[in-house]
């Protein structure tokens, strides 16, 4: 990222726009660089109880999210959330799937009436349209 | 004195008045539970119902609407690791711990009480030093906010859990992300890769929301917490030992939070952080900060409550906004005829008495439907987690869109979801992070522009004494910091 921020920041035009980015950048770096060297060479590893992991279960709905930003402005807010929180229910075995699918499709509509008819914000209608 | 007396018992003596305080406190405290819903979207949301009120219902709305929004983004940040509103995530690091223990009714209790005391202080200060604080703000320059930016993060960094260096780290990245959008001094568009939707810079409720809620749906937990066992007695008041544990704590962010909110552009989202961090400070080695200790929960409901009214200071005195939501409330004065400033106390004195009679109001009411709704709210903890974590997913994604109807900011909550996780994996911590995204634009500007008053040189710092003070204090929080840490890892080595 700091690399990426330095390089970047050199096509700015001279003055201080480019100086403060790539300033932080390069302390980025060196921190960076610092907190490598120190992790290497420490003798006492840091141990933490970590009550949360990343899983397979935690990858698959990482991928069903990142398939739910594509598809939601065609498919519409109330179907394809429907279908993310059915699908995000059945990967963590909550329930059976017509329940899911009651479950979300329910949630979505609710949340569309809330936002988007209470609130005025215009929520995506895709093939509901 | 006695048309002031006069005025404010015939107001709130008519039962419009308290009507519309109920609606506002109840309206507030929903769109402030909601993710991606901001005191200023709320205030924004409910002004155009105001247009047809006379002044004194609109701002008693206005105000009931602005404190609830407030404390009402704490219940889903205590509850669901969901922040509300942005001065509502440091809640998360005690406030969620102490709902994975069980203790989510004690949470919600202490932050209530927390509230309403830090409130009582704010609205104090606003009654009789308001004239008194608000000279000082004004003397608030580009140096002085640049200081205070500085503290902000600085301190944050120096109490933060992990490693130093992490910290350093996590707080850099933050102002980093901060440069996305057009330099606010020369207008260049700076790594926005073509997206003019990031010209305004990345938008921090998103990230807010990926960070926590997105990061804490994705994740799967080790140990299922069974909250069956959890209960709550209705309109239960905390323990008198936990109050009288927490009352210095409170106090001292009272005043801080009064203080900060009274700087114009200084936010309740500062006070918040700033607050806990002093608080984290000066914790005993009882305390168990980051794993469910009241004192943090009470740091920052205190200095949030109180910032509503310190905001409210250079409005009143000076007619200067002090974040944007009294922008808006500005908005709503000038729209009913009246001018805030030095002249609102001479020529409507008596309205100002009502208006400071429903900033006490306002708070008890929110306290009060808060302290009704504790047994209500600790009940949706006990719907099946993987119900909960599905349910937050999507309100994550609804409320990252709601911010300004735009996909991108989804992929933004979405993006920052991911670095959650990876920044819980390096245990790299999320709070500078967070707050050096937030304050990194106001402490770029600032000192690009006390740079250009003192014709480029650096030595501005020296010829602002209050600059100087706050960033000294600063250093000095730092350092100690860092004695602390080193002491603490020395008897760590010798116990081992």
């Amino acid at each position: 990222m700091s690399v990426g921020a330095i390089i970047y920041a050199r096509y700015f035009p001279e003055g201080d726009s480019a100086n403060f980015p790539i300033w932080l950048a390069i302390s980025i770096l060196l921190l960076s660089i610092i907190d490598i060297i120190k992790s290497i060479f420490s003798k006492h590893k840091s141990t933490t109880d970590e009550t949360e992991v990343f899983d397979n279960r935690s990858l698959i709905s990482a991928v069903a999210c990142i398939v739910y930003l594509i598809v939601m402005p065609y498919l519409g807010f109330v179907v394809s959330s429907g279908i993310l929180c059915a699908i995000i229910l059945k990967i963590n075995k909550a329930t059976s799937s017509l329940r899911a699918i009651t479950y979300g499709l329910s949630l979505s509509v609710v949340i569309y009436f809330v936002f988007a008819i209470l609130m005025k914000v215009a929520l995506p209608i895709g093939i509901l349209n | 004195m006695n048309a002031i007396f006069s005025e404010i018992f015939s107001a709130i003596s008519q039962y419009q008045y308290w009507l519309t305080l109920f609606v506002g406190v109840f309206c507030g405290l929903i769109l402030g539970a909601t993710p991606g819903i901001s005191a200023t979207m709320s205030i924004a949301l409910l002004v155009p119902f105001t247009f047809g009120m006379d002044i004194v219902q609109s701002i008693t709305l206005l105000i009931g609407i602005y404190f609830a929004t407030i404390y009402g983004g704490s219940i889903p940040a205590i509850l669901f690791k969901t922040p509300g509103t942005p001065a509502s995530s440091a809640l998360i690091f005690d406030g969620y711990s102490m709902t994975q223990s069980g203790k989510a009714g004690k949470a919600l209790s202490i932050a209530a009480v927390s509230m309403l005391i830090g409130a009582l202080i704010g609205a104090t200060l606003l009654i009789f030093a308001a004239p008194y604080i608000s000279l000082i703000a004004l003397k608030f320059g580009p140096a002085e906010l640049f200081a205070m930016a500085s503290f902000g993060i600085i301190v944050i960094v120096s109490v933060s859990d992990t490693s130093l260096i992490k910290g350093l780290l996590s707080a850099l990245a933050g102002l980093l992300i901060s440069c996305i959008g057009m330099d606010p001094i020369s207008g260049y568009p700076r790594f926005i890769f073509g997206c003019t939707s990031l010209m305004e810079g990345v938008p921090f409720i998103p990230v807010l929301i990926g960070l926590f809620a997105i990061s804490g749906a994705l994740m799967s937990k080790t140990t299922a917490t069974n909250f069956s066992n959890v209960k709550v007695k209705f309109c239960e008041l905390p323990p008198k030992k936990d109050v009288k544990k927490t009352l210095p704590t409170i106090i001292k962010s009272g005043f801080l939070g009064t203080f900060i909110g009274s700087a114009p552009g200084a936010g309740c989202d500062i006070a918040s952080f700033v607050s806990y961090g002093i608080a984290k400070y000066g914790a005993s080695k009882d305390d168990k900060f980051g794993k469910g200790e009241i004192k943090g929960i009470a740091a920052v409901e205190s200095a949030k409550s109180a910032c509503t009214s310190g905001a409210l200071i250079p409005l009143l005195s000076l007619g200067i906004p002090g974040d944007a939501v009294t922008a808006i409330l500005v908005g709503a004065f000038i729209l009913h005829g009246i001018q805030p400033g030095p002249l609102l106390f001479e020529n409507h004195a008596p309205l100002t008495g009502v208006i400071f009679t429903t900033v006490v109001l306002a708070h008890i009411f929110v306290f009060a439907v808060a302290m009704l709704t504790v047994k209500w709210s600790i009940l949706v903890l006990k719907v099946d987690e993987r119900f909960i974590k599905a349910t937050v997913l999507i309100l994550a994604m609804v409320g990252s869109f709601a911010l300004r109807n735009n996909m991108i900011d989804v992929y933004i909550a979405f993006i920052f979801g991911i670095v959650g996780i990876l920044m819980q994996k390096g245990q790299f911590p999320v709070a500078p992070f967070l707050l050096a995204l937030i304050l990194g634009q106001m402490a770029e500007v600032n000192f690009r522009r006390a740079l250009m008053l003192s014709d480029g040189s650096i030595s501005f710092i020296l010829n602002t004494p209050i600059a100087l003070g706050i960033l000294l204090v600063a250093i000095t929080f730092f350092i100690l910091g860092m004695i602390k840490r080193l002491r603490k890892t020395k008897n760590n080595n010798l116990t081992v």
